[in-house]
């Protein structure tokens, strides 16, 4: 079994994964997918961390915490794809250095 | 469920789109609104009701039906961001029932902007990390909703998007602090957190914690190298929904930092004071520059807010009880007035359809109710002697003096002249500009628009000439979020 500091180490990865996918790519389905692996690091976190106080006994604050954390993560993606759409249909791209329609 | 104060808003969030699927479309608009007035005005009767009991004790609502103990804490700080959030969301839907008459599907606009009000609420009441993220969250998404309402206009879907995708990192940042957090100290509970936190010597993993919830809430909050959302979606949003994103949105994320940082984070107070100190310098100069270089009305009333935060952390910055309380006497003030200026500039692109400086030029003198409405607004963000603005401004200064920064104090001063450049512009365009002959047939904005621009520039004057009221609770707010031993 891979001791508590794999999994921290192992979200801090997926953190670090998540915000070089945001600040590097230019389509916005790589940019709402680097958003989730971003959330998901944020997951492992908990999870593992809930564990880690008493061993034999996890915490359940923390799992719920976590599922409806995936249940938010959801409506987020929801909204953002469907923004994603509405995008396309204006500016025909989904590259988001073309949309600079507002500046200043 | 929770408490008739959030029950109410959720409940007529729910019943107002049912209601408006079954009236005529033509109508929907008005009979919807008024439904979700009748929200608002429930909710924050309850909360007036229960005043004088929150300042004696805070009300607990535990929700203790499994080993999953979430709570809503009823507390005096909490009171004073939801009354402004409430009156926000009041006075707005009173708006929105003409402005947004053109538009379609309003039963689900009033439905959003019922549900963000609510998670603004939630998360100023919220006792525990948990509720405080779900709460957040709820927020968040209408807010994106909202923003892009206007899903066939290019620039609104643009800022839609430039504002979620900042706004989700942020959130996945309050998650990660959070989560950092918990394992310090093993439990979500605040004022436990607190108490835990107070025995121990501040870690490597406790700074880490700190910087990211700070990060997070500061997306929202417009920290300035994380501010590049907020000119384009206050811009791009309809006015009523920008008005309710600087004026409560904002002020919740400022309201957030300041629970964190007085209620958990007081071990390592020297960290973090020269910090907001240097951040409070950066957002006022760079709100108050930009705002000088911009054209569009609505931008620079967002640059304007940007300073304006850059204000309250100087409250932040004095880390006295002085400057707590005037940070939340300019976290109330603020929202009036910036609110009151959005709906201002809402109103005359109702009439006229534009938004640049040259094109607004003249339009004051056909405008006569709402332009001095506006300019009360704009003095207010001045500072001028009899408005509100003054009162918070005079009592951040204060706070300087107190915890001997008075660099800081003088730059605030500095900056509220400079400041005074772009406000004037705004105003010189309005009503110095000579009589335009393409403004011969604009009338005076519709009465439901007037109501209630009229009662956020009473308020505004009201608080400024008598604020002993919103002074006494600020200083009770202050109190107990200084003070984590009442709470347990």
């Amino acid at each position: 079994m891979p001791s508590f500091s794999a999994y921290l180490a192992c979200a801090i990865i997926l953190y670090i994964i998540g915000l070089y996918c945001l600040v590097t790519k230019r389509n916005l389905i790589r940019l709402i997918m680097g958003m989730e692996i971003l959330v998901n690091a944020a997951h492992i976190n908990f999870i593992a961390l809930s564990a880690y106080w008493v061993p034999g006994f996890i915490d359940p604050l923390a799992r719920s915490i976590v599922m409806i954390s995936i249940g938010l993560a959801g409506c987020v993606g929801a909204v953002l794809l469907s923004f994603t759409v509405y995008a396309y249909r204006h500016y025909g791209t989904l590259d988001v250095r073309r949309m600079r329609e507002l500046r200043g | 469920m929770f408490t008739p104060i959030i029950d109410s808003l959720l409940i007529f969030s729910i019943i107002t789109p049912i209601i408006g699927f079954f009236t005529k479309k033509k109508s929907s608009c008005l009979i919807c609104g008024v439904v979700s007035i009748g929200g608002y005005i429930v909710s924050m009767a309850y909360l007036l009701h229960l005043l004088p009991q929150i300042f004696r004790n805070p009300i607990r609502i535990p929700v203790k039906a499994s080993l999953v103990s979430t709570s809503i804490i009823i507390d005096v700080p909490g009171s004073l961001m939801s009354l402004l959030a409430l009156a926000l969301g009041l006075f707005v839907t009173i708006y929105s029932i003409r402005f947004m008459e053109r538009d379609s599907g309003t039963p689900l606009y009033y439905s959003l902007i019922l549900a963000m009000i609510t998670g603004i609420v939630g998360a100023s009441y919220s006792g525990d990390l948990f509720t405080l993220f779900i709460f957040w969250e709820l927020m968040c998404i209408t807010s994106y909703v909202l923003v892009g309402f206007r899903r066939n206009v290019k620039e609104s879907v643009e800022a839609a998007i430039k504002y979620m995708l900042m706004s989700g990192v942020g959130s996945a940042t309050i998650l990660f602090g959070m989560s950092l957090l918990y394992g310090l100290t093993g439990t979500l509970n605040l004022p436990r957190i607190a108490l835990s936190l107070k025995a121990g010597e501040g870690g490597p993993w406790l700074y880490t914690s700190l910087g990211m919830l700070i990060t997070g809430f500061g997306i929202k909050a417009a920290i300035v190298p994380l501010h590049v959302w907020v000119p384009d979606a206050y811009a791009a949003a309809p006015s009523p929904i920008s008005a309710v994103i600087a004026g409560a949105s904002t002020e919740l994320a400022v309201f957030v930092i300041c629970k964190l940082l007085f209620f958990i984070f007081p071990a390592i107070k020297v960290s973090w004071i020269e910090f907001f100190a240097a951040f409070a310098v950066l957002n006022m100069i760079l709100g108050n520059i930009a705002g000088l270089l911009q054209s569009d009305v609505k931008r620079m009333l967002a640059y304007s807010s940007v300073a304006h935060i850059g204000y309250i952390f100087i409250g932040i910055a004095a880390g006295t009880k002085l400057g707590l309380t005037a940070a939340l006497l300019h976290i109330f003030n603020h929202g009036l007035m910036k609110a009151l200026a959005f709906l201002c500039i809402g109103a005359i692109i109702y009439r006229i359809g534009a938004r640049n400086l040259e094109d607004l030029a003249g339009v004051g003198r056909k405008m006569p109710i709402t332009s001095t409405a506006f300019t009360i607004a704009v003095l207010g963000l001045i500072g001028m002697p009899p408005l509100n603005g003054f009162i918070s401004k005079l009592i951040l200064f204060m706070s300087c003096l107190d915890s001997g920064m008075l660099w800081l104090g003088i730059l605030l001063i500095i900056f509220s002249a400079v400041s005074t450049g772009y406000y004037i512009r705004i105003l010189k365009a309005l009503i110095a500009a000579p009589r335009n002959e393409k403004f011969n047939d604009v009338k005076e904005a519709p009465i439901l628009i007037l109501i209630p621009i009229c009662c956020l520039a009473f308020l505004v004057i009201l608080l400024g000439i008598w604020p002993d009221l919103i002074l006494r609770f600020a200083e009770e707010s202050s109190l107990w979020l200084m003070e984590v031993e009442r709470y347990v």
